[in-house]
């Protein structure tokens, strides 16, 4: 029978990853989380926004199609650049990587399942913004699709 | 026993591939499965007309036909036991019968090598399983291919019968 692979199961893993991978000193705002930004230059916010399955056998090995997206937020000032800095090191440290899923829960923290992300789309908003917003901040918004599967 | 009029579908089939060793046969279940499998049963029928006519003609059997069979999945490793004897059997070295991984045909010395299927579908409802068995499946072609998401193996073959055993589980 198919191993249950849990929506928080699959997000934890991923949080780990990132957590431990992301190679600049940034804040990451992970979901339901509560960040005062006033003071802060620069930031990262990161949430699986899409869970699916397609059609597949009960009893076989469960696939989970997901997209990750990446939010990465820079105050505009004399580093036009750092943006797209922080966007590279999303892109390393998310695109085409495959993370094992630990189930945390259990003894030995065994490995339940795989997770395959697929090629990072990024796009720059900060000329979108409509003049309601604040001007000054530079944003890019990231998507990674891929999926998990129970080994 | 009853029947249920539930209606089956992909989500339902396990596919379960098993060879003759003696004792207990080796078995691999398909886990990876796109959830395709299709099967084909085709009769031959001999028409004789009567000087172009059917309403005083007859017909008779004709030769029967080993039934068509296919399906793919998602392939992880192509080699396992033949290449380890403690690692797992794996799908592809089962069904191209690799040396090392002690595969034994379910037919006899001499014909063409194959293998038992085994197509288990579960009943919803939970009242009325049933198991269909393909008992001499031979292979035609088997396409390796990539794709985006997971690379597929594709089998197409043949079963040394007419028609599958079908039976109540």
């Amino acid at each position: 029978m198919a191993t249950q692979l849990d929506l928080e199961l699959i997000r934890a893993n991923l949080f780990k990853h990132w957590s431990d991978s992301f190679p600049l000193a940034v804040t990451t705002v992970y979901p339901g989380m509560n960040v005062d930004n006033s003071s802060s230059s620069e930031w990262i916010e990161i949430a699986v926004e899409n869970w699916s399955r397609k059609p597949q056998r009960t009893a076989g090995k469960q696939f989970l199609e997901l997209v990750v997206v990446v939010h990465c937020f820079v105050k505009a000032g004399t580093d036009k650049g750092r943006i797209l800095e922080l966007a590279d090191a999303t892109r390393s440290t998310i695109s085409q990587k495959t993370i094992s899923l630990k189930d945390f829960d259990l003894s030995g923290e065994p490995t339940v399942g795989y997770l395959r992300l697929h090629e990072t789309e990024t796009r720059d908003r900060f000329l979108g913004l409509p003049s309601t917003h604040d001007q000054t901040l530079q944003h890019v918004s990231m998507s990674t699709k891929g999926f998990a599967h129970s080994s | 026993m009853s029947v249920t009029n539930v209606v089956r579908n992909l989500r339902d089939g396990q596919l379960t591939i098993k060879d003759a060793t003696s004792g207990t046969p080796q078995s691999l279940t398909v886990f990876l499965d796109e959830g395709n499998l299709n099967w084909s049963q085709t009769t031959r029928t001999i028409v004789v007309t009567d000087r172009g006519l059917l309403s005083t003609g007859h017909t008779r059997k004709g030769n029967e036909q080993p039934l068509k069979i296919s399906f793919s999945a998602k392939w992880t490793q192509l080699i396992g036991k033949s290449n380890n004897p403690s690692d797992a059997l794996q799908l592809y070295e089962f069904l191209m019968f690799l040396t090392g991984a002690n595969i034994v045909s379910t037919s006899s010395a001499g014909e063409q090598e194959t293998l038992l299927f085994e197509f288990t579908i579960t009943d919803p409802s939970g009242t009325a399983s049933e198991k269909i068995t393909f008992g001499k499946v031979f292979r035609d072609t088997l396409t390796m291919s990539e794709r985006n998401t997971a690379n597929l193996i594709s089998f197409v073959g043949r079963d040394f019968a007419s028609s599958p055993v079908i039976q109540r589980v």
